[in-house]
């Protein structure tokens, strides 16, 4: 037996497909593409049976050529094939974002190895692809997925929201996400309810988005196009409001029929209705279009899910008004039928139509207060101006906002809104940008600032230069990373859903069982009891409570954060926040400003603090040091005025020297005091308690004598002291996490008031003291302003970034606080625990009508009390059970964010 | 008591029928 050193197949020599000889040895190939491959450059195949070059070669090969080594493979009777394709053997490819060496590549090929089912993984790091030949039966794509996801790769999935219509259920959701998860290549599956759109990670490679399409629609519901962004939103505005016209129109009509069947149904209580609507052929003539035009949509709903052997609450509602209702038509065409076994015949269309009106009187209403819980998006997306006043060819013109381009000068009067994100060139002005930070107070904006799209200039006319537009602004970010966030589930939502599956088989076999044990035991007319329990046990179960009690919370709940500047990533980040017990803040501008201030002046022999801080400052005027700026931006405060030095000279990492008016001033450390001659003597008390409160001294000479000193630090910002004791109050741990030395570090503490501080921690090594942290069983939160974060933001259970939102932050954290403040943390955690407050009512009322009312409805309290649930009753129940929930999420919207 | 039999045996007949259809016959692939 001989090894295909191309792609690592065991081969018998003498039924090697292709064999040649190097270097006075003989190789042989499992096809005549390897030999190929192998002649191509035989040195590396024979050198490295490094892993993952030559097995994606193996890849390459199959697919440039899979038909021909299959037959030839076939022919040769290879074991290995003939295993594979016995067991039903299937490959995928995934791309891998995120390798940065050949190691990366084994480590995610051993990984997915060893999953159960996996006969071959094979990962290129090269063409950053895995490719695994797996075994359907035992394990699926999702499992390589999570699998590369723990070795701490991406896979480069691409993703989709695909607006659908006709789902009616939390049974619909899980229909639609089964049919879409068994197809190759869909990688994950989100349905949701309340926005009516699934979200679909796929592999390119794997499955088309028309395949895709294809598939919803086979399942029994219609999909929405799939256009591009801009036209996707009003296109789909106009098909749900035209559909919520047809039902509105359905509902109305449905009313009118059904009051008179109602009216007609019951002579003894409405003796003044005219005779002839008593009549049971009438009746019935009212009841058919309500049955089968007003209806409809459940037998087609019921139908679809049917057929994918699944039920759903359409199933419910048909299976129960069609009993109703074909009783019905059996009393009125054979009366003699129920005469002659002794029982009045009776008709039940009053039940099935009222029935139908109900469940649609809710879903009316429920579309309504579904519109009500994206309103946080379309405020979003009707912030975006519509036009520019763009400068080309030296003139000015107003063209569309889409038609800008990168670089285009834009012209900006006050009172307007800025088009897009760019830096201002020209001009100065101030911008109210209260609707994308949450910040109140305008913002100056001077030449080189940066502007936002969508924010307003409030004074002065300004020039910018354009440098964000279409999908990658910071408005367009923001709403993308909303919709994301609302279109996700949270975990808890995946319990309902499963219940959901469960539920409707379950009801319908319990309604059955009410039947017969009322058929069998039940009073006379005993056919009479059994069909209406059936019909009550059947409509009252109705799971669309459950479908409707997380999503509708989870949208309202991210909509009222993005409204306030607090941009949740999703369902799932939403619901660990609740959770947490310890929050880590990174010092350095996120707990403090980030750039040093000065906050003691100690002046010496007879100077006085000004006299100091005008030499101090005119000698850094010259400098660009961040402690020289902190200086001079003390001094234009306190308004002092300033001189042009001369003779600077920067001594690096000592400080620096200049002559102002005509005297040398000192600027530096002790050491540079010491290398001078200074004597400081007189200062050093002070710079012993300075040093306690972990501040930096900076020590000034003014004519070959100390003069005093500057005492530099970064301070708080204004708010960390009150978000720290909020924290503390919701029964928060809060840790402080620094590269600074532990002195400076427990100075900073002390006035955030935090108790506990991990200093002198190695950037790198933040995400180990995160790990730390976990491993003693505590859910952190990491407060992180940006990039040298990011990693130790996604190793937290939430990764929290506060800022400007750059990026890298955005994309690592599971939070982003726009504004700055720290009260921002305070307000996501309170939102967090408010929505989940709301998402376990919802759940426990749905699940509470639901399970109540069914042994209610199938008569268990009749032999007792003699009450039994009118199916009239139970759809009213229903209805009200989803417009309970769906408003009870609606209350989030009036929450008010302490920020 | 015919008509009872008949209805019991079709009952449990088709909770027998529904619990196999949904949860345990093969799931047609879409």
């Amino acid at each position: 037996m001989a090894k295909d050193l191309v792609c690592g197949m065991e081969v018998m020599e003498e039924d090697a497909a292709a064999s040649t000889e190097y270097k006075g040895k003989k190789y042989y190939f499992c096809a005549k593409t390897c030999k190929q491959k192998f002649d191509e450059d035989p040195e590396k195949y024979i050198l490295g049976e490094k892993g993952t070059e030559e097995k994606s070669i193996k890849r390459e090969m199959e697919a440039d050529d899979g038909k021909d080594r299959e037959t030839e493979a076939d022919e040769k009777g290879m074991p290995e094939h003939e295993k594979s394709r016995d067991l039903k053997s299937e490959r995928i490819d995934l791309p891998i974002v995120g390798m940065s060496c050949a190691s990366c590549a084994s480590t995610i090929q051993r990984n997915l190895s060893k999953i159960k089912g996996v006969e071959k993984a094979n990962v290129n790091f090269a063409t950053s692809k895995a490719s695994v030949l797996y075994q359907p039966q035992f394990v699926t794509p999702e499992d390589f997925i999570s699998s590369v996801r723990k070795s701490g790769y991406e896979v480069g999935t691409a993703s989709i929201e695909i607006p659908i219509q006709g789902m009616q259920c939390a049974s619909c959701v899980q229909n639609i996400e089964k049919t879409l998860l068994i197809k190759k290549g869909v990688t994950k599956a989100s349905v949701n309810l309340a926005t009516e759109r699934a979200k679909v990670e796929y592999l390119p490679s794997e499955i088309s988005l028309v395949e895709i399409k294809n598939v919803i629609e086979q399942a029994g519901y219609k999909v929405l196009d799939i256009p591009s962004e801009e036209e996707l939103g009003d296109a789909e505005r106009r098909t749900r409001e035209r559909e919520y016209k047809k039902l509105r129109l359905k509902f109305f009509a449905g009313l009118f029929l059904g009051l008179i069947i109602f009216l007609g149904s019951m002579p003894d209580l409405f003796p003044w209705i005219p005779d002839f609507l008593n009549n049971f052929f009438v009746l019935w003539i009212l009841a058919t279009p309500v049955q089968f035009w007003i209806g409809w949509q459940f037998y087609r709903g019921a139908w679809g899910a049917f057929r994918h052997r699944n039920a759903d609450m359409n199933t419910l509602i048909a299976v129960g008004t069609s009993a109703a209702y074909l009783y019905s038509v059996t009393a009125t065409l054979f009366p003699s039928f129920f005469e002659s076994g002794g029982m009045k015949p009776e008709v039940y269309f009053d039940t099935s139509a009222m029935i139908i009106i109900l469940i649609l009187f809710g879903r009316l209403l429920e579309a309504r207060a579904k519109g009500q819980t994206s309103e946080a998006i379309k405020k979003l997306v009707g912030l975006q101006p519509k036009t520019a006043r763009v400068l080309r060819d030296g003139k000015e013109a107003d063209i569309p906002v889409e038609e800008v381009l990168v670089g285009e000068v834009i012209i900006v009067r006050p009172g307007e809104k800025i088009p897009v994100d760019g830096v201002v060139q020209e001009g100065k002005s101030t911008a109210d940008e209260s609707m994308i930070t949450g910040e109140s107070m305008p913002v100056r904006k001077e030449v080189g600032d940066e502007v936002i799209g969508a924010t307003i200039n409030k004074t002065g006319s300004f020039r910018f230069q354009a440098k964000k537009v279409g999908k990658d602004t910071a408005l367009a970010q923001i709403v993308k990373l909303v919709q994301d966030a609302q279109g996700s589930k949270a975990p808890i939502q995946r319990l309902a859903d499963v219940i959901a599956g469960y539920f409707v088989p379950i009801v319908i076999s319990i309604a059955i069982a009410t039947f017969v044990i009322w058929f069998n035991f039940g009073p006379t007319p005993a056919l009479t009891f059994a069909l209406l329990n059936f019909v009550a046990v059947m409509i009252i179960a109705c799971p669309c409570a459950l479908g409707l009690a997380t999503p509708t919370a989870v949208m309202v709940g991210t909509g009222k954060g993005a409204e306030n500047g607090i941009l949740i990533k999703g369902g799932e980040s939403l619901e660990m926040a609740h959770k947490l017990t310890t929050i880590v803040f990174d010092k350095t501008g996120t707990l403090t400003k980030g750039e040093p201030e000065v906050t003691d002046i100690a002046p010496l022999n007879s100077y006085s603090d000004t006299e100091i801080l005008k030499f101090a400052a005119s000698a850094e005027r010259s400098s660009e040091h961040p402690l020289g700026e902190a200086i001079i931006k003390k001094a234009e405060e306190r308004q002092v005025s300033l001189h042009d030095p001369r003779q600077f000279n920067a001594v690096e990492g000592h400080g620096i020297e200049a002559i102002v008016e005509g005297i040398p001033v000192l600027l530096g450390n002790l050491k540079f005091m010491k290398d001078r001659k200074i004597e400081i003597k007189g200062l050093i008390e002070k710079t012993e308690s300075l040093a306690k409160e972990g501040k930096t001294p900076i020590y000034v000479a003014i004519d070959g004598l100390a003069a005093g000193l500057i005492a530099v630090a970064d301070t708080l910002k204004e708010n960390s002291v009150q978000a720290v004791a909020k924290l503390k109050e919701l029964g928060l741990e809060v840790i402080m996490l620094t590269g600074d030395d532990r002195r400076t570090a427990e100075a900073i503490a002390r006035k955030a008031a935090i108790d506990r501080v991990l200093s002198e921690v190695l950037p790198e090594d933040k995400v180990l003291e995160i790990k730390r942290l976990q491993s003693e069983g505590k859910k952190v939160a990491m407060v992180g302003d940006g990039i040298n974060d990011a990693p130790a933001l996604a190793q937290a259970d939430v990764g929290i970034a506060i800022g400007s939102g750059t990026d890298v932050a955005m994309e690592a954290s599971d939070i982003t606080l726009i504004k700055g403040d720290l009260q921002g943390v305070v307000a996501a955690i309170e939102l967090s625990r408010r929505t989940f407050r709301v998402i376990k009512q919802n759940l426990f009322w749905a699940f509470f009508y639901n399970t109540a009312g069914i042994p209610i409805a199938a008569g268990i309290l009749y032999p007792f009390f003699g009450i039994l649930l009118n199916p009239i009753l139970a759809s009213a129940a229903m209805a009200f059970s989803s417009v309970s929930v769906v408003s009870n999420s609606l209350r989030l919207r009036r929450m008010k964010l302490r920020i | 008591m015919v008509e009872k039999l008949i209805v019991t045996g079709s009952g449990v007949l088709l909770i027998a029928l529904v619990n196999w259809y949904f949860f345990f016959s093969k799931r047609k692939s879409a």
